[in-house]
């Protein structure tokens, strides 16, 4: 593996290297190097364990866990010197020490280590060529020279897996003892997104040797080469379906007020998930026959966010990574917040009631006393708390939810939102005013008008002007109210989601979010169509 | 080794990206479930490898009944299927008919199926292929003639899909139309070539016979294309102040007139492009006149300087080219006052 490796960069010195060399004026250069790096500053915390790194280069403290720790021993014999070294040892030498492995050409367990400079190194060059003492070599000190070679330097950033180097030089006699030590380190990620650098394909190849060497039952498989296959099949499989048997003894005395029709059972259940889904749940105390709404906290689904798997540190402690994310953490309270969305998916079979559930939610559960002004982190900005749902359709459903709303709810206060453009030509601005929006149970708009509202509800580019700015720019009511609820219909017609009208939806600042979808994926039209079933000929 | 597998994978996701389940990444980026819905790499590493994953996210965040499940608790109506044939409309059937000969040919049969000729072998993958896509446009027209890419690129682009059988008929004949347009245009630039032919062998009056004809029919075709560039121009205008005067209907009026809008528009460049196409043919035709008439002049033998005749040719050239000059002029007016604003500034 390290051979192909060589061959990728233009070797430095010539093959004569491959045997053991290392004069004297290299061993001395060396030493100057070695030397030249100042040591830790209280030498005494010289305590691997919580070595922070010292190069004034990382700004903050970048905790990194350390995965393996490796060392080994180079002898350099007829070392001829005036004058006895003193035992010499630094940390983290790799910054100006570059170290790579080489087999020997004629014996193949033959293994020798390359020793130089950095460029960045300023002294007398050098290169060192020693070899390994036999059958030292392991998988594990491949990976963690390899390692050392591709990011010998704590690169500061989240998710970045490198390489410690520490020497140990000592004279014996005329041999010259070298140790060297490799701690493969992981830094941990301070936040979900991991950092610019993580994402190079030299750091995911990094990852993958690590996993494979050390961690190797918790690979994905995708190193196995298995074609993998997918089918939407896979998707309605992990779909949840509600517990008949857990759910029903609550469910059954749910009333909805104000509904004006009565759910099916497995209705109902679908409704106590989606309240569960939001953070609240339908419940029933026989004792005191009280029955109504209470919050709820969604049980952890295990211990562990999805994708975690627990592994321990060189030094047996506990730790958490995600081959998926490629991140390793000691604390994975961090990640558990990626699966604290509020809301979900609504996929239930067509004609099973989706609207209706979706109606029983809103009547159900209400946006609970709170400011009037919110902030909303996604957007940055304090908005306008409303308690309305937003709901978004195709247009040609635009018709069948204002009825189903007014057949089944009658008492909610509905409006339909024409898009600020519509708004700009009213005679009365007032008549839709963003405050007036916000008095509503449920607003109705379709996918037509997001997709015309979104230059509306972009941030305007800033621009220094010569003058005070003439005109007010619009904006779209739609992401100055922090909504308690958004909820897209049939979200399957919006087909391209990098259009305007999927980022719109993105942005709508909301507190739950509900996608409503009875085929959540499908074959497009025109794979459908292929699928014809017969065909007769016309001719 | 190491390397060859990251590359190799690399390549995998790649491949994956465009997978049916974009669908369901858009469902996760609408609920900013982060970092699975925006990071791609890590998208593509949940669909293909980490199943165990993609089910413990799905199975979080989504819920489905299928009726078979809860078909015990539920009484659904019965369901009654019918199955209505729908004959075609004389419009369908002309436009199958015509695309089912078009594609005939394209496999190398006519359209009773026999083979165009002798050699024809249906075990040619070029034959198989071209008759999979033939097989795959027709059952796509059947539904409706803009369904699939091929079919709707065929009948040209429009704003929208189209909706009546009458949309497709004028796109039909405006399809019958441009091709005929595009064969005499083809025809007069041969005959044009033609009388050049003529002229290097020194036929002179043949060459100005041929081309007094490319003349003649040019000048019809210009006069048609300004009687119906006026029409559309006249017609534009038409349209454009009931787009003013029907604000604020409703939503879907608002849908037909920003249709209209962007519509009308090239219906009048297609009107100026063909006036165009036919001036320059028309300038051709004029400009070899002048060429010849100075080439009969130039004869001595035939015309001796000082004759009548000589100055009659004398005359025609001048006046040809006068013409031919302002032809071009007319061609460019449209550019050339396009520009001319930024000129002087």
């Amino acid at each position: 593996m390290p051979r192909a490796k060589a061959n990728r960069r233009p070797r430095a010195r010539t093959p004569i290297d491959w045997e053991v060399t290392g004069d004297n004026d290299d061993v001395a250069a060396f030493l100057e190097c070695l030397q030249s790096i100042p040591l830790p500053d209280d030498a005494i915390s010289q305590n691997i364990q919580s070595r922070p790194t010292k190069r004034a280069k990382t700004i903050g403290v970048q905790d990194s866990i350390c995965i393996a720790r490796e060392h080994m021993k180079l002898t350099c014999h007829g070392v001829t010197t005036s004058q006895q070294i003193p035992m010499t040892k630094r940390k983290d030498v790799g910054y100006l020490i570059e170290t790579r492995l080489s087999q020997g050409t004629p014996n193949h367990d033959h293994w020798c280590l390359l020793l130089k400079p950095r460029a960045q190194y300023r002294g007398r060059r050098f290169g060192l060529t020693l070899p390994l003492e036999k059958n030292t070599m392991t998988q594990s000190l491949k990976t963690a020279m390899n390692v050392a070679e591709v990011q010998a330097l704590n690169p500061g950033e989240d998710g970045c897996i490198w390489a410690s180097l520490d020497v140990t030089v000592e004279q014996v006699e005329d041999s010259i003892h070298l140790i060297v030590s490799i701690e493969v380190r992981w830094n941990e990620s301070r936040t979900i997104w991991g950092s610019e650098r993580s994402k190079h394909n030299s750091q995911q190849s990094l990852r993958d040797q690590v996993f494979e060497t050390w961690f190797s039952d918790l690979q994905l498989p995708k190193a196995s080469g298995a074609q993998p296959s997918w089918s939407p099949q896979d998707f309605y499989e992990a779909a949840c379906v509600p517990d008949k048997d857990k759910l029903d003894a609550a469910v059954s005395s749910m009333e909805v007020p104000r509904l004006e029709s009565v759910l099916y059972p497995f209705q109902r259940r679908a409704v106590q998930w989606l309240l569960q889904r939001e953070g609240v749940r339908w419940y029933l105390d026989t004792q005191r026959s009280k029955a109504g709404i209470q919050p709820y906290a969604l049980p952890a689904l295990s211990d562990h966010p999805i994708s975690f798997l627990q592994i321990r540190d060189v030094d047996g402690n506990p730790v958490w990574v995600s081959p998926l994310l490629g991140v390793a953490t000691r604390d994975a309270s961090l990640f558990r917040s990626i699966q604290e969305l509020r809301g979900g998916i609504l996929a239930e079979e067509m004609g099973l009631g989706k609207t209706l559930e979706m109606i029983a939610l809103m009547l159900l559960h209400r946006r609970p006393e709170s400011p009037i002004m919110v902030y909303d982190s996604f957007l940055g900005r304090e908005l306008l708390a409303t308690s309305a749902t937003l709901i978004v359709a195709p247009s040609s459903l635009l018709d069948q939810w204002l009825s189903e709303l007014n057949r089944h709810a009658p008492s909610l206060k509905v409006m339909f939102y024409p898009g600020v453009r519509r708004l700009a030509k009213l005679k009365d601005a007032d008549e839709l005013s963003v405050e007036r929006l916000a008095e509503q149970d449920v607003v109705v708009t379709t996918y037509e008008i997001l997709r015309k509202d979104i230059w509306a509800a972009s941030d305007e580019p800033v621009r220094s002007m010569r003058n005070e700015k003439q005109y007010e720019r619009v904006k779209s009511p739609l992401v100055q109210l922090s909504w308690w609820r958004v909820c897209i219909d049939e979200a399957q017609m919006v087909e391209n989601w990098t259009n305007n009208a999927a980022k719109l939806a993105r942005k709508i600042p909301r507190v739950n979010a509900w996608a409503v979808t009875g085929t959540p994926v499908k074959d497009d039209v025109q794979k459908g169509s292929k699928e014809f079933p017969c065909y007769q000929g016309r001719s | 080794m190491t390397y060859k597998k990251v590359r190799k994978n690399s390549h995998a996701t790649k491949g994956e990206a465009d997978n049916d389940l974009s669908d369901l990444r858009g469902l996760l980026l609408f609920l900013r479930h982060e970092p699975f819905a925006s990071d791609t790499k890590i998208w593509n590493f949940l669909t293909t490898f980490d199943k165990e994953s993609f089910q413990k996210i799905f199975n979080l965040i989504s819920m489905r009944h299928s009726k078979r499940l809860v078909r015990n608790e539920i009484a659904i109506p019965p369901q009654k299927r019918y199955v209505i044939t729908m004959p075609f409309t004389a419009v369908e059937e002309q436009h199958y008919q015509s695309l089912f000969e078009e594609l005939a040919e394209t496999c190398g049969l006519d359209g009773r199926g026999n083979p165009l000729q002798g050699d024809w072998d249906p075990e040619d993958p070029a034959v198989q292929r071209a008759m999979r896509v033939a097989l795959d446009r027709l059952r796509q027209t059947v539904l409706h003639p803009e369904v699939g890419i091929r079919n709707r690129r065929a009948l040209g682009h429009k704003v929208g899909p189209m909706r009546t059988v009458t949309e497709v008929l004028d796109a039909m004949l405006e399809q019958t139309e441009n091709a005929m347009r595009t064969d005499q245009r083809a025809l007069l630039s041969a005959t044009v070539v033609k009388g050049q032919i003529f002229a290097c062998q020194k036929r002179v009056h043949d060459a100005l016979s041929v081309w007094r004809e490319v003349l003649a029919k040019s000048t019809e075709l210009v006069d048609e294309s300004r009687v119906q560039l006026d029409r559309e121009i006249r017609e534009a205008l038409r349209m454009k102040p009931s787009v003013t005067g029907s604000l604020g209907e409703d939503d879907s009026n608002e849908e037909d007139d920003e249709a209209a809008e962007d519509a009308v528009s090239p219906r009048v460049g297609e009107a100026k492009r063909r006036l165009r196409s036919a001036l320059e043919i028309q300038h051709r035709a004029v400009f070899f006149c002048a060429n010849a008439y100075f080439s009969l002049k130039s004869k001595e033998e035939e015309t001796p300087p000082d004759s009548d005749q000589f100055r009659s040719l004398e005359k025609m050239e001048v006046e040809a080219y006068q013409r031919a000059k302002e032809i071009r002029k007319e061609i460019l007016q449209e550019a050339s006052s396009s520009s001319s604003p930024y000129q002087r500034r």
